[in-house]
């Protein structure tokens, strides 16, 4: 989307709010809703650039916001089981994931998913500043998922990889979705480990310390 | 049935109050108001189903958007002064 | 037609709040404070959003539906970031035992 496009959707998005919240169309509501959305977008001035996702595929994007319905739902099952029951299954942990990212949009929307996928729970995020780093082994950003059933560590990291692919297959670059492919082609081999370790396990795209 | 749904939701919310008073830690009770609000939210909505409660569904919008910035302050306040 | 709608839209609305009441025991269940948080945030965003559903199947306006999709919207959208909000501060501050790995200890440098 052309840069100049951006701020003339972005008002018209919070007057259509606005309108919808007054329940009435009427002139002088559209006109009060462009005067605060003008309003609004001069005092939180951000950073839009950097916000909006690369691309839009419209199918996959679909696809995405299915799945994680799909996984809140099985997420909520799960919960409900443990819950319910008096037998604890939970073997609680909390790993570093890292990612490949993109844009912004696409680590906070991952991030935010991952807290509704079963057993998962995003409670920090790192980004990574990548400028002059742009090569294949080097991650974005760094998620810190804690999860409910960490037995099998290795699992839950491809589980957010995999997560992270389908993002990137709607709201990122044809590059950055085949890097994120070839990461989960390459995490898979680890998987099977059931032990949790404390070393890194994954060897695509990681780089907790950057080469400086 | 939206009677129902309300007393489900009311005894939903004494649990979560009931966490908030016990504790033992602050970050038990910020997570009970995270769910505490979250369920007045789903409370009102129901109120909203109900056609003699008056209740506009406008509300909600501002329910929700009060709660979120009121767990992203107490978020902020344990960051700041410890548990 | 109307009264199946009416009866479909008070399931959900029993449903979604018998998620809520899920969420309520759950947190009183859970011995540590990150497992409080998964039931606190997944189970009444879900409750939401079948209430949503109810609602509008309940009041069968346009901009009931609408209201209530951009509820859903919003909670999809804060909810997480409230528990990450609070994930990120409990973890600063207090220090939780886990079963496996810690992973997010070992990168962070101590405070203050």
């Amino acid at each position: 989307m052309r840069a100049s496009l951006r701020l003339p959707m972005l008002i018209t998005w919070l007057t259509a709010l606005w309108v919808l919240l007054w329940g009435d169309v009427s002139f002088a509501n559209v006109l009060g809703g462009v005067a605060v959305a003008i309003v609004v977008v001069m005092f939180a001035r951000l950073d839009v650039a950097s916000f909006r996702p690369t691309h839009f595929r419209p199918w996959w994007a679909l696809r995405y916001l299915a799945t994680v319905l799909w996984q809140l739902l099985t997420a909520n099952l799960r919960l409900a089981i443990e819950i319910l029951t008096p037998h604890d299954g939970t073997y609680t942990g909390i790993i570093a994931v890292p990612i490949r990212g993109g844009s912004d949009a696409v680590v906070i929307l991952v991030a935010n998913s991952i807290t509704l996928t079963p057993g998962t729970m995003t409670i920090d995020v790192k980004r990574h500043d990548l400028s002059g780093h742009d090569d294949e082994m080097t991650a974005g950003a760094t998620l810190y998922v804690h999860g409910m059933y960490m037995r099998n560590v290795e699992q839950v990291r491809h589980d957010v990889l995999r997560l992270e692919a389908l993002a990137l297959h709607a709201f990122g670059t044809d590059e950055e979705y085949r890097r994120a492919l070839s990461d989960l082609a390459d995490h898979e081999p680890l998987i099977g480990i059931g032990v949790p370790d404390t070393h890194q396990g994954s060897t695509a795209g990681t780089d907790e310390e950057e080469p400086s | 049935m939206t009677t129902v749904a309300l007393v489900i939701t009311a005894l939903a919310a004494l649990l979560f109050v009931a966490r908030m008073l016990r504790g033992p830690a602050l970050s038990d009770r910020v997570i009970s108001v995270d769910g505490f609000v979250s369920t007045i939210v789903i409370g009102v909505t129901i109120a909203s189903a109900r056609p003699d409660s008056g209740v506009v569904e406008s509300t909600v919008l501002v329910v929700a958007l009060g709660g979120f910035v009121g767990t992203a302050v107490l978020a902020r306040f344990i960051e700041r002064r410890g548990s | 037609m109307a009264s199946i709608l009416d009866t479909v839209g008070g399931i959900c609305l029993i449903a979604g709040a018998l998620f809520a009441l899920l969420a309520g025991i759950g947190v009183h269940k859970f011995r540590d404070p990150y497992s409080r948080m998964h039931a606190a945030a997944k189970s009444p965003t879900l409750g939401l959003i079948l209430v949503s559903i109810g609602a509008a199947l309940l009041i069968r306006t346009f901009e009931a539906t609408a209201t209530v999709f951009l509820v859903v919207v919003l909670q999809l959208l804060t909810s997480p970031v409230g528990t990450h909000l609070a994930g990120r501060a409990v973890h600063l501050r207090v220090d939780v035992p886990q079963d496996g790995p810690d992973e997010l200890a070992r990168d962070e440098s101590p405070i203050d």
